[in-house]
């Protein structure tokens, strides 16, 4: 019995992790389904929701304006969510340059916030953006671009996050991020990624369906809503947005705490994807979604059945455990001394746009 | 950072990731954190 316990649990950690990619590159081998992309100009609507980014707003302002996108075709719309550090008194400069502004004066949260935003848009793509990221200067034609595949309905660009010399992070948080952007590459050429990356997706307007003012995770449950009708949910890597990243595990803790607890209620609000037969990527989303939730009980149900088998190859695998939780329980000490840590980053994980 | 201490956060940064689990869960049952609000947009 807890050999049996042992095992699945090794299993189901194995499997979500190393596992699922496998399967993944067998199955894009077999099943690779390719974007039809081409060029065009469609109109765009860019919804930017920001609650206290006075830190952010100015240069998020700049960079929309610095796209590489007829100015004609390019409406960009603030959706402020009771701002109360001046964000309101920076971007209403902006709205003199045509900036659509949306105001809430009670904070509803970014779902009711983007919602608002919508309300406004005019474009036949909506954009969305969070307030902090950089788009890459090509962003937007590379998203458009792929619309013109009748099949897809939402694109996912790719989030690039950045060290302090200006490079690609290669520490433990920017390489999972480099893992889960070829997870998504993946599960892309295939079908679709279960979720996009909130700072720069784009919709067809026609499938946005008002968010639930509640909502987490818009950046899940818009583009599951448009799989489960039929479209494709694509993620395109040539979209760059960038961020800098966190050297600090604690700030991304924060960011993924807000990401589980979304993903928690994804399922309760969306029952229907638990649906083998109703969902088109039921496998991915299982695998992806469903077993990162997991892996934690996993992990503690390994480590207790280890403790009664305390021989042979079970011995080392638990000498193996003691030691990494020793090393996890020394992290603390490591991080904090790293001293690293910007007064940006704590903007990011910790008070920014991705908490509203 | 120096590579080593990147290597050496690696059990930490995972470990904590996961704790991130337990504690959405914990969250979403509670309705904590101030992921929940509500009322009133008017557009300017």
């Amino acid at each position: 019995m807890v050999e049996a316990i042992f095992w699945t649990s090794l299993a189901c950690i194995a499997y979500v992790y190393a596992g699922y990619p496998l399967l993944l590159l067998v199955w894009r081998q077999l099943a690779y389904r390719p974007v039809h992309k081409r060029y065009q100009e469609l109109s765009v609507s860019l919804v930017v929701a920001m609650h206290n980014e006075r830190t952010n707003a100015r240069l998020k302002m700049e960079n929309c304006f610095e796209l590489d996108y007829p100015a004609d075709k390019l409406q960009v719309i603030v959706s402020l969510d009771a701002p109360t550090d001046g964000t309101e008194a920076l971007i209403r400069d902006y709205a003199r340059l045509g900036v659509g502004v949306v105001y809430s004066p009670v904070r509803k949260g970014k779902a009711a916030a983007l919602n608002s935003g919508v309300a406004m848009a005019t474009g036949e793509i909506l954009l969305f953006a969070d307030a902090r990221q950089q788009f890459d200067k090509s962003a937007v034609r590379e998203l458009v671009a792929n619309f013109a595949d009748e099949s897809v309905g939402s694109v996912s660009g790719g989030l690039i996050l950045l060290d302090e010399q200006g490079k690609e992070a290669s520490d433990a948080v920017g390489a999972y991020w480099r893992y889960e952007k070829r997870l998504r590459a993946m599960e892309s050429d295939i079908h679709s990624v279960p979720g996009a990356s909130g700072a720069i997706y784009a919709v067809r307007r026609e499938l946005f369906v008002p968010l639930r003012p509640e909502t987490i995770l818009d950046d899940v449950v818009i583009p599951m809503r448009i799989v489960l009708g039929g479209k494709r949910a694509i993620f395109d890597p040539a979209a760059r947005a960038y961020d800098v990243a966190t050297q600090q595990p604690e700030l991304e803790y924060e960011r993924k705490t807000r990401t589980l607890t979304g993903n928690y209620q994804l399922f309760a609000q969306m029952p229907e994807l638990l649906v083998p037969w109703g969902n088109p990527i039921f496998v991915q989303l299982v695998s992806h979604k469903l077993g990162r939730l997991l892996v934690p009980y996993c992990l503690a149900s390994l480590f207790i059945s280890n403790l009664f088998l305390v021989h042979g190859f079970y011995l080392v695998f638990f000498v193996g455990q003691i030691l990494w939780y020793v090393l996890a329980g020394a992290g603390p000490l490591l991080s904090t001394r790293s001293g690293e840590s910007t007064a940006r980053q704590s903007i990011q994980f910790g008070q920014g746009e991705k908490e509203i | 950072m120096n590579p080593f201490r990147k290597v050496l956060l690696v059990p930490y940064t995972f470990v904590l990731m996961n704790w991130a689990v337990v504690a959405g869960f914990y969250y979403f049952m509670h309705g904590h954190r101030d992921f929940w609000n509500a009322s009133g947009t008017r557009r300017t």
